[in-house]
């Protein structure tokens, strides 16, 4: 049953890593929103591999493409959390086929293309998500428990993971649904796993993420969020762990009154 | 006027991947003499370029293993920031066969004491250099080298130096070996240690691309 006037209120911020910014490449993470109902958000993240040519467009059509499609095939199978895996696999074959058609359209290897792709839908009473690569989501519930929904990938190096466009992506693919009351939750890129998740358990460290659950619990004024994420995520602190292209979208569920703006491409620095 | 300033009292794990880097070196007698004091200075430049890049100092570990008659690790794995270099000095014959298991062998050790203990890390490399040819039997050696390059266990280098047998050195590594010009230790332990700068900062799909090597002598 969806309570009138709760929403979810959303901030989301992408960064150049200080490697990214030596070698001239782009950030090649990209993130988007969209919130199909007033109780439901959609978030794609999508972390290009920094060998593709042509990563973060590849993470863009990837991203894009399976939120967008996750939304319509919501708004005809209805938002029962029993649609939700089926729709969200089906999203990511859709994100596949884009990427694929965008090689051929250009005449090069998808591989040059190739992303990484984390699928999430939430609602206030489940969270499901669809993923393929690395890259992380938190969750703290109406209890206050943290909990890592996303699982370690079997690759035994830290710079080795695999892509949508892998041949075998599909199959590796993993989708899980998590039921429960869920007060705000974070998606985050590989660059901030270590600095936030304790390895190899995954457990989420509690100083990391009750701050910024806290700010996420807080948000009021879409703009003002977004450039505090931001000034965060450039910070020094934040540098002296990682050179890597970190995001991170914070979402949270509050009873306020309703935010009209679909958020699709946050700020990048 | 920010939110609570919340962001502020975040706090964050230091939990660097690891990046192995085992030194395989050949200290038999024909070393003697300037190469074994070129290889030393070289030592102290792979030391001093690493430290100067923050990300790297924390996330390559070094260890170093040298053979002649009998193989010595001389120094077990360190971080780079903290990596000392020995003062290596040459005498005796080459036991390559028995150095390269026992670099293997370490890389093992290590690897499952990061497993051991959640930390993430790189594939390791085995960088050796030798200016001669095995006194020993390398079959064991260079199957064992061949299994864990298949595997992806650990990524081999090897770089002969002036009289080594470079014929010896093809039949027993995967990837070709590297002939240095002249004693150019110093430019090769740059390369180095930029190449291991670009393995500990490499991103997934990445290929760690290989510096073209300044100091490789032109045939």
């Amino acid at each position: 049953m969806i309570i009138s006037g709760q929403v979810w209120r959303c901030a989301a911020a992408s960064l150049q890593g200080s490697s990214h910014k030596k070698t001239a490449k782009p950030c090649q993470d990209f993130s988007c929103i969209r919130r199909p109902s007033d109780a439901v958000v959609v978030i794609a993240v999508a972390d290009g591999a920094g060998s593709a040519a042509f990563a973060e467009d590849g993470a863009a059509i990837a991203a894009r493409t399976a939120a967008r499609t996750l939304c319509s095939l919501l708004k005809e199978a209805g938002f029962a959390n029993e649609a939700a895996p089926g729709a969200l696999r089906s999203a990511v074959e859709a994100a596949r086929r884009s990427v694929e058609t965008e090689a051929s359209s250009r005449k090069i290897k998808s591989r040059e293309l190739a992303s990484t792709l984390l699928l999430i839908l939430a609602s206030p009473k489940f969270v499901a998500l669809a993923q393929i690569g690395d890259g992380a989501v938190v969750l703290r519930d109406r209890t206050g428990r943290l909990i890592c929904l996303t699982e370690a990938e079997p690759s035994e190096y830290i710079n080795e993971t695999s892509f949508l466009v892998s041949p075998d992506a599909l199959n590796q693919m993993q989708v899980s649904l998590w039921e429960g009351e869920v007060a705000q939750l974070a998606v985050l890129s590989d660059g901030l796993q270590l600095l936030c998740l304790k390895m190899p358990e995954r457990t989420p460290h509690e100083r990391f993420f009750i701050p910024v659950f806290d700010f996420a619990e807080h948000m009021a004024d879409e703009k003002r969020d977004r450039d505090e994420l931001l000034n965060f995520l450039n910070s020094g602190r934040v540098k002296e762990h990682t050179d890597d292209d970190i995001t991170l979208v914070l979402a949270a569920f509050n009873e306020n009154r309703r935010c009209k703006s679909d958020l699709d491409q946050p700020d990048r620095v | 006027m920010s939110n609570n300033g919340n962001l502020e009292a975040v706090e964050f794990l230091d939990q660097q991947p690891r990046c192995a880097c085992v030194l395989l070196l050949d200290t038999s007698g024909s070393m003697s003499g300037s190469p074994i004091s070129a290889l030393n200075a070289g030592l102290e430049t792979f030391r001093n370029e690493l430290s100067k890049d923050d990300l790297a100092k924390k996330r390559v570990e070094v260890a170093v293993i040298e053979f002649n008659s009998r193989v010595n690790v001389v120094q077990d794995f360190v971080q780079a920031e903290d990596f000392r270099p020995p003062t290596l000095s040459a005498t005796g014959s080459t036991a390559m066969g028995a150095g390269i298991e026992k670099a293997i062998e370490l890389l093992q050790e290590r690897k499952q004491r990061y497993r051991d203990n959640g930390i993430t890390y790189y594939r390791p490399w085995i960088f050796m250099i030798t200016d001669g040819a095995p006194t020993d039997s390398v079959d064991q050696a260079t199957a064992k080298l061949h299994e864990g390059e298949n595997k992806k266990s650990f990524a081999f280098f090897a770089v002969g130096v002036q009289g080594a047998d470079s014929n010896a050195l093809k039949r027993i590594s995967v990837r070709e070996p590297k002939m240095l010009a002249g004693l150019n230790f110093g430019e090769l332990f740059v390369w180095l240690s930029t190449s291991m700068q670009k393995v500990s900062q490499s991103k997934p799909g990445e290929q760690v691309p290989m510096e073209k090597p300044g100091w490789e002598m032109v045939s």
